[in-house]
């Protein structure tokens, strides 16, 4: 399967990029005016965004952060490649390889992802002069190949045994699917529930800090779109959900069944958010930094099995 | 759901969200497609299947649509894709929720307003050959809380039906690039059926069943044999391996008899019928397969030794009624090669058919037996005309069938194309006609909308269209005795089934290329059909 083939899949992941435009979209639908602003308020406090874009510009501060606060116990992944990267790529091409001020995604740019290690290895040892690319051939071949390695982990891409995983993936297997049961929410490779967003691919491109800090602090990446939400029509009828729709007429709320309800906004008498997210917000608490490690190993190895080739049922024909 | 006790709600942010969500797979799914619903016959709210029950007849016991009301029907909603293929789905609906295909797209719609609940999105193929190439998907079949479809470059992907998420996708058809898939999966107690297109393009025909939980192939039958097998000697060599038949549309199934049945497409290389001698098994013809092996139960070949492209993967419809005075189980198949068919579907017995195309001239009639008397019509270096043409006196779109007015309603289009033959070699990531058609000069081709009446074996009305011939649009039929179809001028139309005079119709502004349904929620009725990147609903203001 080649990138072109990663399947999405709407209504799914929010990161900071993304809850930067979604903001806009609210304050728009607020302008509206159809819905009553008091719940407006309710559903989405401003504070509260304001709160989301400081986590959003702290996360893109990325590495130099969370390496400050694991130097603080606060159970942060140690990772070498991760730190050499860190040192000598991020501040350029951002923590998470998507690019910055001065130099571009090299995480998710297709042009990118589909360089082979050698041509990596290339332009890491001679640079790109044309384009300001500095030549890293002083760091040895060891680290280089530690740093192709790590911008594969970022880009989602390569065999799991080309993986640098901070943990043990098979133990993050259990975590999701049993310990912990993320997966009575979230599916990964077809299995498990469909509340929240599909995991599979998730950590395609996202490095681990930033997994990390959506584990620790879901609030920062889901913003209102992980609570439910309550909404109590004229004729008593309570309707609990996540909301999947929402236009000038009808809100469209998904329960725990799976069942969709769309519910006519004349008919609506209140509308409430649940202050606490779906996603729990004591993993931080409860995660030692092994579980988390091991958690994220498995998220990361599973993004790098989406990369291949769907089963087949081939036979002799 | 909804609960109107508040000690009754799902809690997950109320207690530990971990704990509180865990039991949610343990609940009943609110999409729950279950055997008695896909086996019932007289299909009322839901449209649970491609072409809403398994018997093929398209007809829908909704009565809130009738010959007087119908005047005042209108478009309720409209959905608009932006896939890169137009659509040629038919929608199901299952308890308010409509599922529908878009290219490699799918979407949950809300079936009384249209609003997307979720969508599956997946980029089109690239490198495919011919049909595939052009990205359609009729549809989806549904079993549990799953959604099975096709992609274009045939992988078969199980999605969860509450949300669109994938859960599995298995490539079915990966030894010879010119497969693709553009039908409906059918779904069959616990197993989901699948065939492939590339029929003109030198692949090798199956049908084949899938377990629909694990993905596990139960079953692959062939519909072209392998050497040594009964119908091999139309084969030689490799030729069985590129011989066609392509089961490229659902079949239809019989639950009491346990019997699925499956058109089968024209045989390969299309107009050179020199390296295939013989009737070349199992091409266009209709299997009666035993869905727990994929044995064949029997089989009856509407056009042995096609050379003519006469794909015979019509519906065929399964009817229970007096025939000749004996209550028969009966199929129906208005075929491509122009002729109508009843067989005796318990046995394959051949027990009539009837000419229905003006103009047919590669057979002068069909024997006692039902083979066709062949003429001397051939394709030809030169070209031959040839009637019915290549695009068939009918094709895919649906036919239906009402017990109320006992008639069999179907799309016909009368046109010849002139047919040439030039041998050429197989290839891979090529076309395999072996040459091909031109129009016929000066003779533009006419759809009709047909009623056959089985009583007297004649038809009963025919009700002729205006347009360029350009559309590929079908029929559905209501309890009230309602015909709705696609016209060949943009129109959706409704006609009196009695007598074909037409009632309501509405321009869509587009070639219809889909055909209709009937579904309803909210106590409401709804007919829908997609039209070029649209999907409309009317309903009764």
């Amino acid at each position: 399967m080649t990138l072109e083939h990663k399947y999405q899949v709407a209504m799914s992941d929010v990161d900071c990029d993304e809850r930067r435009k979604s903001r806009v979209t609210r304050v728009r639908s607020r302008e509206s005016g159809l819905f009553p602003r008091s719940h407006i308020r309710r559903f989405q406090h401003p504070l509260k965004r304001l709160s989301n874009a400081i986590v959003c510009v702290a996360l893109a501060l990325g590495g130099t952060l969370h390496a400050q606060q694991g130097a603080n116990g606060n159970g942060t992944v140690s990772n070498p490649a991760a730190a050499l990267f860190d040192s000598t790529c991020a501040v350029c091409h951002g923590s998470d390889g998507r690019g910055g001020e001065r130099a571009p995604n090299i995480a998710t740019e297709r042009e990118m992802v589909k360089l082979s290690d050698t041509q990596l290895t290339t332009i890491l040892n001679k640079g790109v002069l044309a384009s300001g690319m500095p030549a890293f051939g002083f760091l040895g071949d060891e680290k280089i190949k530690h740093l192709v390695a790590y911008l594969r982990q970022l880009q989602g891409l390569g065999g799991s045994d080309q993986l640098m995983l901070p943990g043990d993936p098979a133990e993050g297997e259990k975590i999701f699917f049993e310990r912990d049961s993320c997966s009575s929410c979230h599916m990964v490779h077809g299995r498990g529930g469909f509340l929240s967003e599909d995991l599979s691919a998730y950590a395609h491109g996202r490095s681990v800090p930033v997994i990390h800090a959506a584990i620790f602090h879901p609030a920062s990446i889901l913003g209102s779109a992980g609570h439910l939400v309550d909404i109590h029509t004229a004729d008593g009828t309570l309707y609990r959900g996540l909301v999947r729709a929402r236009d000038n007429f009808n809100v469209v709320l998904q329960g725990e069944d799976g069942a969709y309800h769309s519910i006519a906004r004349e008919r609506i008498q209140q509308m409430t958010a649940s202050s606490q997210p779906l996603m729990p917000e004591d993993y931080a608490a409860k995660f030692d930094e092994k579980r988390l490690n091991d958690l994220i190993s498995y998220l990361l190895q599973s993004a790098a099995s989406e990369k291949t080739d769907p089963p087949t049922n081939e036979e002799e024909n | 759901m909804y609960l109107r006790i508040a000690g009754l709600l799902f809690g997950c942010e109320l207690v530990a969200a971990s704990l509180a969500c865990q039991t949610l797979h343990e609940k009943t799914p609110a999409i729950n497609v279950q055997r008695t619903q896909l086996e019932r016959q007289g299909i009322a709210g839901d449209w649970p299947s491609y072409n809403g029950d398994y018997t093929g007849r398209r007809y829908s016991s909704l009565t809130q649509i009738t010959p007087d009301n119908v005047k005042t029907l209108r478009t309720q909603w409209v959905f608009h894709s932006t896939s890169p293929g137009i659509l040629e789905a038919t929608p199901v609906v299952v308890g308010g929720v409509m599922y529908l295909t878009a290219s490699n797209d799918a979407y949950a719609l809300n079936a009384s307003n249209g609003t997307v609940l979720w969508h599956y999105l997946r980029p089109i193929s690239s490198g495919l050959v011919d049909d595939a190439s052009g990205h359609i998907s009729r549809g989806v079949a549904l079993w549990g809380d799953r959604l099975y479809m096709e992609t274009d470059n045939a992988h078969l992907l199980c999605l969860d039906a509450h949300s669109g998420r994938l859960i599995w996708d298995i490539a079915y058809a990966t030894w010879n690039k010119n497969y693709g898939a553009t039908s409906a999966p059918l779904a069959i107690r616990g197993k989901i059926l699948v065939g492939t297109s590339g029929g003109d393009d030198g692949v090798r025909g199956f049908v084949t069943a899938f377990d629909a939980v694990s993905g596990k192939v139960l079953w692959r039958r062939w519909t072209i044999p392998a050497p040594g097998e009964f119908g091999s000697r139309s084969w030689p060599g490799e030729s069985y391996l590129r011989g066609g038949g392509a089961a490229w549309m659902p079949g239809t199934y019989d639950p009491e008899l346990n019997t699925l049945y499956w058109g089968t497409g024209n045989a390969a290389p299309d107009y050179d019928g020199s390296v295939r001698p013989g009737d070349d098994l199992y091409t266009a013809s209709v299997l009666a397969l035993d869905p727990d092996t994929g044995r064949i139960k029997w089989y009856f070949q509407f056009t042995p030794h096609d050379v003519y492209d006469y794909d015979s993967v019509q519906t065929a419809v399964l009817i229970d009624a007096e025939y000749q005075g004996q209550p028969r189980k009966l199929l129906i198949e208005a075929n491509r090669n122009g002729f109508l068919y009843i067989l005796d579907r318990v046995t394959g017995k051949f027990l009539s058919a009837a000419r229905f195309a003006e103009r047919v001239n590669w057979a002068s009639g069909i024997d006692a037996n039902g083979r066709p008397i062949y003429t001397e019509v051939q394709p030809s270096a030169k070209g031959t005309l040839t009637c019915p043409g290549d695009a068939g006196a009918t094709n895919w779109f649906s036919p239906a069938y009402n017990e109320t007015t006992g008639l069999f309603y179907f799309v016909s289009l009368d046109q010849c194309t002139i047919n040439s033959v030039r041998p050429e070699a197989f290839e891979e990531g090529k076309e395999y006609y072996a040459t091909g058609t031109r129009e016929e000069p000066d003779t533009p081709g006419k759809k009709y909308l047909l009623a056959f009446d089985r009583n007297t074996n004649q038809l009963a009305w025919k009700y002729a269209q205006e347009g360029n011939t350009h559309s590929w649009g079908g029929v559905m039929t209501t309890a009230t005795g309602l015909v709705f179809f696609a016209d060949d001028a943009n129109s959706f139309e409704a006609v009196d089934g009695h007598t074909g005079k037409p009632l309501w119709h509405f321009n869509t502004g587009q070639t219809l290329h889909a055909s209709p349904m009937s579904y309803s929620t909210g106590l409401k009725q709804y007919v829908a059909i997609a039209s070029g990147d649209d999907l409309f609903a009317f309903a009764l203001p």
